[in-house]
């Protein structure tokens, strides 16, 4: 092996992705080959370091809340229904007259606002924290609680106080009223989860 | 695009997408916005999607091109990481990691090291960004990545091979201990 093929190998013997035979034939490249030593563990500790921090850097979670998915069809649906309706000098109007309606709104709202609901980019369903685990176990039964506590979704607003459900399964709702789970980021959908509320 | 259509598009490949452009962009609320026109633009030119790629790869393309047009906006200088909840507020990185993983120590040495790394992102071009993204947050294999971003495999693995290695140097440069494996 030459350096040039040495150097073109480099990613994925850095990922551990190469044949053992070619394996070989590049660790015995490196061992004779100072330079290539030098670039390949540059490549090594960089993959290495990025693949320690993906988890910080972009984490495996679900981000789709029902205040997100909202925005988007609202968003749509406002790009696709009001040009459609209205002709460009008409929509300047429309929107002038919704901006001025939209400020009585605010002003007549903000007085009530303080004790009304949570804010929209509020997730009505998060996965709970470690702490809430012996809760979520002993109403469930399950004892594999690392898999339990990674497909853990909790509700927030249920009829019944919360609700669990493994993932891809139905529901748990429980009467645990008192319960408050602060939690994080799961995506519901009344229309396809009815059981949840 | 009907709305049960949209909604259905949005479920499938949301989360996928945001972590994208999150680790793209590195700012979480930039990262939804991304996503959001992202999704609107496909639900405007879902008639152009001539089912030649998967979906995702349509809309990761999508969301490329939007991603370009913020880094211009925003005349190149990236935002810098954002380590809050996805919903915007703060938490230490911690929140972030299973509750098997290490502790306060080790994850203080990861948060030290996921910002050097977010900086040398930050410094490559968007082409060198966007096929390490589709090759370490997404997994795709050499071949997939050339034809998401139409390109050879011998350009996706140099991109790779130089963005690695660009890190590599930035570890060494900061005196970062590299993970044992």
């Amino acid at each position: 092996m030459d350096c040039a093929e040495c150097k073109s190998w480099m990613i994925e013997a850095a990922e551990g992705d190469l044949a053992e035979e070619r394996a070989a034939s590049f660790r015995s490249h490196l061992a004779s080959c100072e330079s290539c030593r030098t670039a390949f563990d540059l490549v090594e500790r960089g993959a290495g370091i990025l693949r320690e921090t993906i988890p910080l850097l972009a984490p495996r979670e679900t981000y789709l809340t029902r205040a997100r998915m909202d925005q988007i069809l609202a968003a749509r649906s406002g790009e696709t229904k009001i040009f459609r309706l209205f002709s460009y000098r008409q929509f300047v109007s429309a929107a002038a007259a919704a901006a001025i309606l939209i400020s009585a709104a605010f002003i007549a709202g903000g007085l009530a606002s303080m004790r009304s609901a949570p804010p929209d980019e509020t997730p009505i369903a998060r996965v709970a924290p470690a702490e809430y685990l012996p809760i979520v176990l002993a109403a469930t039964g399950r004892e594999d609680p690392g898999h339990a506590l990674g497909h853990m979704a909790v509700v927030k607003g249920a009829r019944t106080s919360w609700a669990w459900r493994p993932q891809g399964e139905r529901p748990v709702s429980m009467d645990s009223p008192g319960v408050v789970v602060p939690v994080q980021h799961a995506f519901y959908d009344p229309a396809e989860s009815p059981y949840w509320w | 695009m009907t709305e049960q259509s949209l909604r259905r598009l949005v479920r499938l490949h949301y989360d996928r997408l945001f972590r994208a452009a999150r680790f793209m962009c590195g700012n979480v609320s930039v990262a939804e916005d991304l996503v959001q026109d992202t999704f609107l633009a496909a639900a405007k030119s879902l008639k152009t999607f001539e089912g030649r790629s998967s979906p995702y790869t349509w809309l990761y393309g999508i969301l490329l091109n939007k991603f370009r047009q913020w880094l211009r906006r925003k005349d190149s200088a990236a935002a810098p990481l954002h380590m809050g909840h996805p919903d915007g507020e703060g938490a230490a990185p911690e929140d972030f990691l299973p509750s098997s993983l290490p502790g306060p120590e080790e994850l203080a040495e990861r948060s030290e090291a996921a910002r050097m790394v977010r900086a040398v992102l930050d410094e490559l071009s968007e082409d060198h960004r966007s096929v390490v993204t589709l090759r370490f947050i997404e997994g795709l294999s050499y071949e997939e990545i050339a034809e998401a971003i139409d390109c050879p495999i011998g350009t996706v693995k140099s991109r790779i091979h130089y963005a690695l290695r660009k890190i590599g140097e930035r570890l060494t440069e900061e005196g970062l201990s590299a993970p044992e494996d």
